[in-house]
């Protein structure tokens, strides 16, 4: 993310690296910088939410606690170019919450809300369908990892460091959900297995 | 990447790829900031109120004052007995922050020491300081619980409704049921317990005898007793008698109102937004909540209302027994539980012990009370295992009460109020 144009002009107005605004101002600039954001990145962090939670109702909830948490601590993150790292954290601890868990199991009353048709993929032959069973059978915290890892494409150093956690134990836990699915249903989630045919 | 990976890599994206709509505006960001806020100042609150009432129970032991057992309780010093404490090294120093410094809040592996000198319970059975089980006495769904003569005063939370009631050592329920928002809190004796609900503040006193109300909080929002200063609230019975209740409002506004026994609540000391620890020569409370979350707490004198240090590192949420040390926790406070607490030397700040989660240990404090003058005990959970830990002036820990695997919404430990 760059400055916005008022906070540009105004630190060049000031010959200063740091513009002098008044709190008005740099709320504004703050929100606009904010919005900007909220609009660039939304939809891929609506994704990765959907891969968190499993329903786009749920994911749309923990998108809007996730921002809100990043727009409170928006002044805070200096460096821009980490946005995206600090969101994904704060979606995967929010989602990971005690808290959130808490209130969710309490959520007992409330009437569903319809999830949308789910989505037909012509290319879908029946094993994504068990890979996303298999994906959200997993633990949250493994779960997490593999998002970050196979979904979002991060390094194992970088999903580590969103996760706050040691790359080892990002080894590990991808190793063993490799394994659990090696396990799990050995002809359909085969790569191997693909209509009915082996692959050589 | 294998085979494997490729293909989970690929059902993913075509899992979401039709997923490109954006269903936040700016305006709903900040609503959901604006909540987030308000919940955290009102969890503050209500961490003050649980912190505070645990500052009670030792001159409640060492008075002796409620008389359950015909054998003598057993002194409050002689009970945290520090079996080969572990002591913590500090990872890094600042003279600023004491002798300590600030060092990982691990609580994995520690020795095993004396059980707790106050109350506690897994949420059924109550386990007294002098090591006898009352089992299976108090009721489902219990928020806290403060002895109180043959029985407790317990606070319950039934379909999302708070609820007080005394119950007796045999598990017999009062009939009288009272309505209450937030926690218990205690006298310094232990002989008064208060609560609020809405802006009635109420007390319950001679063993549960009398069941009295407090002149009502004139201002809007939800509120929250913090301290009872003495031990009989009915005015004239006794020369001194009477007593006064803070509570915290939690609402648009955040004050600190007193109601007393003499007939009247008012504001107190307008400095304050939050009461966060009470004791007869000082007491603690939040000066400022700040733009980033944070807050600033002072104590101050109650004799000036002048701030005798203040400090934006920690929230102070109980003054020791002797009022010598203070217990902190973070300056942000987060809801669920608590990844720094601290020790500080009450007279002037000095950080003594400053325990704090890290990336590896992800250790956090659900309630924090002053076992005696030198120990404090913390309900802990880290990682699937909840314990009670003791915790001294030097940072040495032990387990109180050895970890216990469980869920993390299904506490199985509560220190008394």
């Amino acid at each position: 993310m760059t400055d916005t144009a008022a906070g540009a002009a105004t630190a060049r107005a000031t010959g200063m690296g740091v513009p002098l605004m008044g709190p008005t101002t740099q709320r504004a600039d703050r929100d606009a910088d904010f919005s900007a954001y909220l609009a660039a990145r939304q939809p891929a962090l609506l994704r990765t939410a959907y891969l968190l939670t499993g329903s786009r109702a749920d994911a749309a909830d923990l998108l809007q606690t996730s921002m809100a948490k990043l727009y409170l601590a928006w002044d805070r993150v200096r460096e821009r170019e980490a946005v995206d790292a600090y969101a994904r954290r704060i979606m995967v601890n929010e989602h990971n919450s005690l808290w959130r868990r808490a209130w969710k199991r309490q959520e007992i009353a409330v009437d569903e809300v319809p999830e949308r048709a789910a989505h037909e993929d012509r290319y879908d032959d029946g094993r994504d369908a068990a890979l996303w069973s298999f994906v959200q059978s997993l633990p949250r915290r493994q779960r997490a990892i593999v998002v970050l890892r196979y979904y979002e494409e991060l390094s194992e150093a970088e999903t580590a460091d969103v996760l706050r956690i040691s790359v080892g134990t990002v080894k590990s836990q991808c190793s063993r959900a490799l394994a659990a699915l090696r396990a799990r249903a050995p002809q359909s989630l085969d790569p191997r297995h693909h209509d009915g045919q082996e692959q050589s | 990447m294998n085979e494997h990976e490729d293909d989970l890599s690929r059902a993913l994206h075509r899992k979401v790829n039709h997923l490109h709509d954006s269903p936040l505006g700016m305006n709903d960001v900040q609503a959901r900031a604006g909540t987030i806020q308000r919940r955290r100042r009102a969890a503050i609150g209500a961490g003050v109120a649980a912190a505070l009432v645990v500052v009670v129970p030792t001159a409640i032991v060492a008075a002796g004052g409620l008389d359950r057992s015909a054998e003598p309780l057993p002194p409050a010093s002689t009970a945290p007995s520090v079996t080969e404490p572990t002591p913590v090294e500090p990872t890094e120093s600042s003279p600023t922050r004491g002798p300590a410094g600030t060092v990982p809040f691990d609580v994995g592996g520690l020795p095993t020491g004396a059980p707790p000198a106050i109350e506690w319970s897994n949420g059924r059975d109550v386990h007294r300081a002098d090591g006898s089980v009352a089992a299976d006495v108090l009721p489902g769904e219990m928020t806290s619980f403060a002895p109180m003569g043959s029985g407790w005063m317990v606070s319950t939370n039934e379909n999302g409704n708070g609820l007080v009631r005394w119950v007796s050592d045999s598990g017999d329920l009062a009939e009288r049921v009272d309505r209450l928002d937030g926690t218990l809190v205690t006298s310094p004796q232990g002989e008064v317990v208060a609560w609020t609900f809405t802006n009635e503040v109420h007390i319950a006193q001679r063993n549960g005898d009398e069941i009295l109300a407090m002149p009502s909080i004139d201002a809007p929002g939800a509120h929250s007793a913090v301290a009872v200063t003495s031990e009989d609230c009915t005015e004239g019975r006794t020369t001194d008698a009477g007593c006064s209740v803070f509570v915290n409002t939690l609402g648009q506004q955040s004050q600190v109102w007193v109601s007393t026994a003499h007939g009247f609540a008012d504001r107190y000391d307008e400095e304050l937004q939050q009461l966060t620890a009470w004791s007869d020569g000082a007491y603690a409370g939040i000066t400022a909540f700040n733009e980033d979350l944070t807050t600033c707490s002072a104590v101050r004198d109650p004799s000036s209302y002048s701030t005798l240090w203040d400090t934006c590192d920690h929230r102070l949420v109980g003054f020791s027994p002797d009022a010598g040390h203070l217990l902190g926790v973070g300056s942000i406070g987060d809801g669920f539980a608590d990844g720094q607490v601290a020790i500080l030397d009450a007279a002037d700040g000095t950080v003594m012990v400053d325990l704090s989660s890290d990336e590896k240990h992800q250790t956090g404090a659900l309630q924090l009370a002053w076992e005696d003058d030198e120990h404090a005990l913390l309900v802990t959970y880290v990682d699937g295992d909840w314990a009670v830990v003791r915790l001294g002036l030097d940072g040495s820990m032990e387990y109180a009460v050895p970890p216990r695997a469980g869920s993390d919404v299904e506490r199985p430990f509560y220190l008394q109020s």
